[in-house]
């Protein structure tokens, strides 16, 4: 992909294919931006953390990805984000099919209420026509254990997702997530409603779980972009009140060497 | 999970092939679906616009001044088309609506008020009777108002009117009234409460101007049923040829006007009809708008 031509480049981040690749991307509500101008790519099998106080566009640029904001009415995005060199925007591949490749995770465990632990897990491939039951059975163990929940429900998968705990549940929507085999799992502050413990268990997650898919995480905590992310993108918010991306760079870079003086007053603490 | 993770890139390649091949389908029994529904859409609009061309096409040319103003006149044999105005039903229903809302916005209020602070069966009861009296033709609230007022007073008021249109609107105004009051959040409640506030105080600064929009959606939603209705005060309000803003006397309204024009033995009379149901409609209409104008404002601060 030649990208030469594309300012605000990244050049110090760890060369490896990226998933995907945003393009001067704005997002705007309405006609007025929320996020303006957005680029950076997002490597395979790295997990890259999304940093900025709040109103700064992590979250709405994150929606993005996956075409979720266009839920909210008005909504627009001008440039371009490219799956595997695709553009989201322009592909006359349907949009339910790409959003099956980048699976989604929220801030509050959102397991289907009626559903019990196996059918959330499965509950992607059923409803896009998977009906081979041992096919299920086994993506259902495979996600499961991906998302470290399969030793502790495997004796109840009947069960209601409902009587599971918060983290366990957050961690049953990540399988529910992994199930299908997203090539790009988006995560929106997936710790934020969690306890300590439970939030370690996550980390812990996020961190396996790269080995199987392409990982872009929201979140608030500084510390845990630091812990979990190999890239790192610090947003802000510019006098206007749109996000903009500051800096774009490998999360050691980020936090101990960054270029631009409001990341390091940010990641000291001195804001936000 | 070493077992069958082994082959992460065909189950992937397998996943993606089933999905777009049931999307395929799905793309099909998609536009299926979509042709019914506009097929049901259109069905559902055509007897809908057919209404309104007759009403407008037969009722525009009424809609002047002297037919608002003018009281209503019997046509003659020498003068067939003199059946003047409806000045008179328009005072009437001025007069018999504004009392029914008068008595009915706050008795409602209370009710779901009451309501929502008492738990229990006694709750459960009321509201089933509610949902129930929403639901009955509202000829039954005419007869049971004939019955207990004008057969025991052997007269017709307008006011008579009013107190039956309340059976109509109190029900519909308080079933969306507790309705908007159950959805305020705990968590403002909880707040109000632990700031030390008395439960009343709570309510009357915190849970009503939190709900004030969904009430005044019921409030507007049961007034625009009960400017229309006919049958529960077709039997009660009498009659008057003259416009009368006395509620102790008697009273003709839009509807009661439109009956007895149906029934009246001249064509002109019939012709009329489209006249008032026109007004009538556009009485709706404004409360609808008014309504929704008043609820996105207040929704707005």
């Amino acid at each position: 992909m030649d990208t030469a031509e594309t300012r605000d480049q990244p050049t110090s981040v760890a060369v490896s294919e990226p998933v995907l690749s945003l393009r001067d991307v704005s997002v705007l509500f309405s006609g007025k931006a929320a996020v303006r101008n957005a680029t950076f790519d997002v490597q395979a099998n790295k997990v890259t953390s999304l940093i900025g106080p709040s109103g700064s566009g992590k979250t709405t640029l994150l929606r993005a990805m996956n075409r979720l904001h266009e839920l909210t009415p008005g909504a627009t995005v001008t440039g371009q984000i490219l799956l595997e060199g695709e553009d989201l925007y322009k592909s006359t591949v349907p949009i339910t099919v790409l959003r099956s490749r980048i699976g989604m995770v929220f801030q509050r465990p959102n397991p289907f209420p009626t559903m019990s632990i196996l059918d959330n897990a499965v509950a992607g491939l059923r409803f896009i026509g998977v009906r081979d039951k041992a096919f299920l059975a086994e993506s259902a163990e495979k996600a499961l254990s991906e998302a470290a929940l399969w030793d502790s429900v495997k004796d109840r998968l009947k069960a209601p997702a409902a009587t599971l705990s918060g983290g366990e549940q957050q961690r049953l929507c990540i399988a529910r997530a992994m199930a299908v085999e997203p090539e790009v799992l988006l995560m929106d502050e997936p710790t934020a409603s969690l306890d300590p413990v439970a939030t370690q268990q996550i980390e812990e997650l996020v961190m396996s779980l790269k080995q199987f898919v392409t990982i872009v995480i929201v979140t608030h905590n500084m510390q845990q972009a630091n812990r979990v992310s190999d890239n790192c993108a610090f947003l802000l918010m510019a006098e206007d009140r749109t996000g903009e991306l500051i800096e774009f760079d490998t999360t050691e870079k980020i936090f101990n060497d960054p270029k631009d003086s409001r990341t390091l007053d940010y990641t000291l603490g001195r804001f936000g | 999970m070493s077992t069958v993770d082994v082959g992460t890139h065909d189950r992937r390649e397998f996943i993606r092939t089933t999905s777009a091949k049931s999307y395929r389908r799905r793309a099909v029994s998609s536009r299926i679906f979509m042709s019914l529904l506009v097929l049901a859409l259109t069905i559902a609009f055509v007897p809908l616009a057919s209404i309104l061309q007759n009403v407008v096409g037969h009722g525009i040319h009424y809609l002047t001044w002297g037919f608002l103003t003018t009281s209503q006149q019997l046509p003659s044999i020498t003068n067939t088309n003199g059946i003047g105005g409806i000045g008179n039903a328009l005072a009437g229903t001025a007069v018999v609506d504004l009392i029914a809302i008068v008595i009915s916005i706050p008795t409602a209020i209370l009710l779901a008020i009451s309501m929502f602070e008492l738990q229990g069966r006694w709750v459960v009861a009321v509201r089933t009777a509610m949902e129930t009296f929403i639901g009955l033709p509202s000829i039954v609230f005419g007869v049971f108002t004939y019955v207990s007022l004008v057969l025991t007073t052997h007269q017709y008021h307008a006011y008579f009117g009013s107190l039956a249109l309340t059976f109509i609107m109190v029900p519909v105004m308080t079933v969306n009234a507790l309705a908007a009051l159950q959805s305020v959040p705990d968590t403002l409640i909880e707040a109000g409460l632990s700031l030390g506030l008395r439960p009343s105080r709570v309510m009357l600064h915190i849970i009503l101007p939190a709900a004030r929009a969904r009430v005044f959606t019921g409030i507007f939603l049961a007034f625009s049923r009960a400017v229309g209705e006919t049958a529960p005060i077709l039997f009660v309000i009498g009659a008057s040829t003259l416009p009368n803003f006395n509620p102790g006397a008697q009273a003709t309204s839009l509807p009661t006007l439109m009956w007895s024009y149906l029934t009246g033995a001249y064509p002109s009379q019939r012709e009329a009809c489209w006249g008032i149901a026109l007004v009538l409609m556009v009485a709706v209409l404004f409360f609808n708008v008014l309504s929704r104008v008043f609820v996105a404002r207040t929704q707005q601060s």
